[in-house]
């Protein structure tokens, strides 16, 4: 089986169980986001591939060869610090090629290689610099050029792009994505930032204190989390709690001061639950269109590319995002109507 | 009208910088000029006698005195011998304090290495010559396992020992500052690239180590080959080392003339060892690192 798989991983610091029995599997030259908040145990399996930190329990397998009792050294995996780690004492050349003189490549290809690797990362050119003279997002470059120098079997990085700056971030986020087609190289991406691991994966596991709490592509994800962590976590969902019921075929949620459609996936009437719903699926509308709910909008804040309108629906809190002008004329302590299709609800059970 | 009231201050820089300037030129460059003066002086200046006249005739002699040659070399080659082992037994202690041991016990062993400073130089010397004298700890020790000699107490593999213990923590310290800069990260990367303990120590420890090495080298071979108070004290009757000569011509001899071209000749040639073993270690740190 190509690919890199993880078989239950399970390791405790002291007490404290930080992974409880982790698997998955990225197929060959995909790209894998592990997505979490901290803590949640993302970095350990980065430093258990790659050998840096050892599994209590459970295999790593590259391209179907068992690795977990390898010594990092001989793992051939490429990995990009969350800080770089890039050698002081070395030039950007020096740096790039370290894996290959630890290969013992001979120096006339070690240098065309490095320059490669620059080229590949748009560095050409940068070898004789210092890297510590070098901007955060030329040092993530060198970092990254210094990985995949080497062509090692899996690329793993680790947060690389949180020390950067948002405009920047963007940049590297599609570059990292671009080189990493351009390779073809299976890659796993630890971070805590949704919004990077959506944009960049193609496939995403969500982690919640040493779980996979999902798993799946990034639209998947998005839409239908499986969870109230997960959809609080990915995109901060509005929760709204209300009792499951049933008309002429269709399910609600209902409250006495409001009702939103859904699809029914479980439960039986009566039942108490928690719908998901993300602010930017909820349209405003007449007051007798079908499904209208009562808005009362509280407070209404332009974060320039939507229109973030706070308020209530019955007593409880919601948070709709509208986009351009339509909330441009809205009043805030004014009532409005909102409705919403169900196929943009999830809910579950209260626990 | 409002008038451009010019604001009066003395141009701080200059007024801030005089103590230390002031130290630096009584303490360090003064001493120096009056050295070099010194060595174009007949006998002693203030030995009560009449102005003895300027003359070469105090490098003419250090030209030919066999004795002082012979005593450099030996001095310098005990130098280099205790600073070597200083080094080797200084970089994994320092590796050990500044990354392998838990933080909360950096402090205490960092005390323990500074420890020997709280006493006195002489109570050190006699420490040791107490542990190594014949009868003593490590005498009585060694025969009752059945190994008989004579103790090493009064030659100069005594004054090597008692020397590389009294300087090994500088070179600790310095080594230490070095490697506490020296990420884990740094390490980890090294070993992810292929890199296996001993690559790693000398493409990525040693060359962050080199400013602290320096240091260190210099902390300890400048004061060991000038030192004599250790070979006097336990080098017996062959323990002079150069700065046992220098002490007698100032001491004993009274001629401060000769004294002070032997000094500055020891000078001459420490500053000159000091920048090739400088350049050596720069060499090899851009040989590893690359040119930039």
């Amino acid at each position: 089986m190509s690919g890199l798989t993880v078989e239950n991983l399970r390791k405790s610091f002291g007490d404290h169980e930080v992974l409880k029995g982790v698997s998955f599997h990225v197929e060959s030259g995909k790209f894998l986001s592990l997505l979490g908040p901290s803590g949640c145990g993302k970095t350990t399996i980065l430093r258990i591939i790659c050998g840096l930190e050892t599994a209590d329990e459970g295999s790593v397998l590259v391209d179907g060869a068992d690795v977990t009792k390898i010594k990092p050294e001989k793992r051939n995996i490429g990995l990009v610090f969350q800080n770089y780690a890039l050698f002081p004492s070395m030039n950007v050349a020096k740096n790039v090629g370290y894996g290959l003189k630890m290969q013992k490549v001979p120096p006339a290809e070690i240098e065309k290689r490095v320059s490669e690797a620059l080229e590949l990362v748009k560095l050409g050119g940068y070898e004789p610099r210092r890297v510590t003279q070098l901007s955060g997002g030329e040092q993530q470059r060198v970092a990254l050029a210094r990985a995949l120098v080497t062509k090692p079997n899996i690329l793993l990085l680790d947060e690389p792009l949180s020390a950067l700056d948002r405009k920047i971030r963007a940049e590297m986020q599609y570059e990292i994505r671009n080189i990493q087609r351009q390779v073809g190289i299976t890659t796993v991406f630890v971070t805590h930032d949704q919004e990077e691991a959506l944009t960049m994966s193609d496939q995403i596991i969500l982690l919640h204190g040493g779980q996979i709490e999902q798993q799946g592509d990034p639209f998947t994800i998005y839409s239908q989390p499986a969870s109230v962590f997960a959809s609080d976590f990915l995109g901060k969902a509005n929760l709204i709690s209300g009792t499951l019921a049933q008309e002429d075929g269709q399910w609600f949620i209902s409250d006495p001061a409001f009702r939103i459609p859904v699809k029914h996936v479980g439960g039986r009437e009566g039942d108490r639950v928690k719908a998901a719903v993300r602010g930017e699926y909820f349209e405003f509308c007449a007051q007798d269109a079908p499904g209208a709910n009562p808005f009362r909008l509280e407070k209404k804040i332009f974060t320039g590319l939507a229109w973030r309108l706070i308020g209530r629906l019955g007593d409880q809190a919601l948070d709709i995002s509208a986009l351009g002008n339509s909330a441009g004329t809205m009043r805030e302590e004014a009532d409005y109507f909102v409705r919403i299709r169900p196929e943009n609800v999830v809910y579950y059970n209260n626990d | 009208m409002q008038k451009n009231k010019r604001k009066r201050t003395i141009h701080p820089a200059s007024l801030w910088t005089l103590p230390s300037a002031g130290l630096l030129l009584s303490l360090t460059i003064a001493p120096l000029v009056m050295l070099l003066l010194f060595s174009f002086m007949n006998r002693n200046l203030f030995a009560g006698q009449p102005w003895p006249g300027w003359t070469l005739g105090n490098f003419t002699r250090m030209f030919q005195a066999e004795a002082f040659w012979s005593l450099l070399w030996k001095s310098l080659g005990i130098g280099l011998l205790v600073t070597a082992i200083c080094i080797v037994a200084a970089y994994p202690a320092a590796w050990a304090i500044a990354k392998v041991v838990r933080p909360r016990f950096r402090g205490t062993l960092m005390m323990v290495v500074i420890l020997p400073f709280f006493t006195s130089q002489l109570l050190l010397i006699y420490a040791m010559m107490n542990l190594i004298q014949t009868g003593g700890i490590v005498m009585t020790a060694l025969e009752s396992l059945g190994i008989h000699g004579n103790s090493i107490l009064y030659t100069n593999t005594a004054t090597v020992l008692v020397l590389v213990y009294e300087y090994v923590p500088y070179m600790i310290l310095c080594l230490y500052s070095s490697m506490e800069g020296i990420g884990d990260n740094l390490v980890h990367a090294s070993h992810i690239l292929g890199a296996n303990r001993a690559k790693t120590f000398i493409n990525v420890v040693f060359p962050m180590s080199v400013p602290g090495l320096l240091s260190g080298i210099l902390l300890v071979f400048v004061p060991v080959v000038g030192t004599f108070v250790e070979p006097n004290l336990v080098g017996g009757s062959n323990g002079m080392m150069v700065g046992s000569m220098i002490n007698t011509q100032y001491k004993d001899n009274l001629n401060m003339g000769y004294g002070a071209v032997l000094s500055c000749t020891l000078l001459i040639v420490l500053c000159v060892i000091m920048a090739i073993i400088s350049y050596g270690a720069r060499r090899a740190q851009r040989k590893i690192g690359g040119d930039v």
